[in-house]
């Protein structure tokens, strides 16, 4: 019973990279509807930043996550204003395909910046183990989930409250209307891919320092689309319930039944799932008025 | 006084159909301006040009001595225009209030850093816009029992009065509704025809507004504008396009 709590709560909180990395992607989702392939690519590029400024360049950790976050907006934004913005009005899947290559591209040049090898980060979180009663849990893992979980509620919040998070939902529901009430819907483009960079950047950061650091380190993203399929595309409050819940599974299977095990249950899941519920657990139908 | 809009010589062509052919419309400022026509005349593309979805051909389109055309989209609604559309365009998943919020987005100076910090005057900005939403809008449209909840599961003739709302708030000086009549029996029309007639009167809003009933319209308008088939085959007062009889051909088929 001990163990199987361990399990769970390590399971947890490292679904918590899972959400984060999600909430990521279904705002570009929303409010571009673009399938954004490079969301793993992205995670390890802004990993391999936080090591350029800190293992290379020695610059001490908070200005290396500052390099990372500020690196991986500025790469998101990048990505949106010189390949996909020119693309506007292309076929969705033109787009999608400009994704799938960017991440191809960012996956080669790390490998050629940085070495196939397998990099251990710097430690910035504390190794120090936490203990819920008698459950232990590893204290990177347990530290890198405060840190992802503070991180995707102060975004969820931002998304909910703010005006400009409002805005994005407005945009994301139907942009003909928002530019109607003077939302720049490009600018909401932007904006969300930058958003979608730090997020990124910042579960790469927290992966690559609990797995260390290779230029496939983008393939957990892989996880995230099971999340986001699961969640059904476009739910926020429904990725933070799928990301968790994947995360856990996964780590039970992977503990209980071995490796081979945990790299497709979650796919069966997702996929058992959607032939029960098409738009995922908590995706929406839209209904057309006509 | 000059117009507050002047349509002139618009054409618009999807592939090789004429939506509109040299069409010319003007607004005068502080009326109430018709638009009027059968299904499919170029009523709604008339509205889209000038809102900025659709550019035409050739042309012009002039807002208070502006020039129109060059302004992106969500560039227009900050010189004061505001529209409403045919089919009801409400932000699933918002609540009634942050829809009606949304109107005055392009009022707001806060820029997307200082309006998320939330900081001075994004805040004052907003607390502006929420103190004149409560004052002026909510009341006057009847909505503050349910400002709070999802415009989803809400009644056509309420979600009809949430666009309205939505349109007014930043205190258009054009206001463009696209049908505003459509789908309501006798009562809610009527309701609505006071709605539009005293934001002219209490606030100085200049109307433009489609319709293809003509009997509500000519009732609400001073000046009326009658398009078939892309072309305008009448304009003036309702007692002159009443009796005009192409329109009558228009609407009753030729004899």
């Amino acid at each position: 019973m001990l163990q199987f709590l361990e399990y769970s709560m390590i399971g947890v909180a490292s679904g918590g990279i899972y959400v984060l990395a999600a909430l990521g992607f279904v705002i570009i989702y929303k409010s571009t509807n673009v399938f954004n392939f490079a969301i793993g690519e992205m995670m390890m590029i802004g990993a391999y930043l936080f090591y350029a400024a800190t293992g290379q360049l020695h610059l001490g950790w908070p200005i290396g996550i500052l390099a990372a976050l500020g690196g991986s907006m500025a790469l998101a934004a990048g990505i949106e204003r010189g390949l996909l913005q020119p693309l506007i009005g292309q076929p969705t899947i033109v787009l999608v395909m400009v994704t799938f290559g960017v991440g191809s591209i960012l996956r080669g040049l790390a490998g050629m910046i940085w070495g196939p090898d397998i990099i251990q980060m710097p430690d910035f979180l504390p190794r120090k183990p936490i203990f819920i009663g008698d459950v232990l849990i590893p204290g990177k893992l347990a530290w890198g989930f405060i840190a992802v979980g503070t991180l995707s509620l102060a975004f969820i919040l931002y998304y909910r409250l703010s005006r400009t998070g409002i805005a994005i939902r407005a945009t994301s529901a139907d942009q003909m209307t928002a530019e109607s009430v003077g939302i720049n819907v490009r600018r909401v483009s932007s904006l969300s891919w930058a958003i979608t960079g730090l997020l990124t950047g910042a579960a790469g950061i927290v992966v690559g320092s609990l797995n260390g650091l290779t230029p496939t380190l983008g393939l957990v993203a892989l996880n995230v689309l099971a999340v986001v399929m699961l969640a059904g595309m476009t739910s926020v409050g429904g990725v933070v319930v799928a990301g968790l819940f994947i995360g856990w599974f996964e780590t039970l299977i992977g503990a209980y039944l071995g490796g081979a095990w945990q790299s497709f249950m979650p796919y069966l899941v997702v996929l058992v799932m959607m032939t029960v519920k098409p738009n995922g657990l908590f995706g929406e139908q839209r209904v057309e008025r006509i | 006084m000059p117009p507050l809009l002047t349509i002139d010589r618009v054409s618009l062509a999807f592939g090789g159909v004429n939506a509109l052919t040299d069409v010319a419309a003007s607004v005068a400022d502080g009326d109430i301006t018709a638009i009027i026509g059968p299904n499919g005349a170029g009523k709604t593309s008339l509205f889209n040009i000038t809102s900025g979805f659709y550019k035409p051909a050739s042309g012009t389109v002039m807002f208070d001595g502006k020039d129109l055309l060059p302004l992106p989209a969500h560039a227009r609604p900050k010189l004061g225009i505001a529209r409403t559309f045919q089919n009801i365009a409400l932000f699933a998943g918002l609540s009634v209030l942050e829809n009606i919020k949304l109107g005055a987005h392009a009022q707001l100076k806060a820029n997307a850093g200082t309006a998320s910090l939330y900081l001075g005057p994004a805040a004052r900005e907003e607390r502006d816009v929420t103190a004149h939403i409560e004052n002026n809008i909510l009341g006057f449209l009847n909505l503050s029992e349910i400002r709070h909840r999802a415009v989803g599961g809400l009644p056509y003739g309420v979600q009809k009065r949430i666009e309205l709302a939505r349109a007014l708030v930043m205190q258009p000086r054009l206001l463009m509704l696209d049908e505003p009549f459509a789908g309501m029996n006798a009562n809610e029309r009527l309701q609505m025809a006071t709605y539009i007639r005293r934001c002219v009167t209490e606030s100085r809003t200049t109307v433009l507004l489609i319709d293809h009933n003509m009997e509500t319209v000519l009732g609400l308008s001073s000046h009326v504008v009658v398009l078939n088939f892309g072309k305008v085959i009448a304009a003036g007062t309702p007692d002159h396009v009443r009796t005009h009889s192409g329109v009558i051909d228009a609407y009753l088929g030729a004899a």
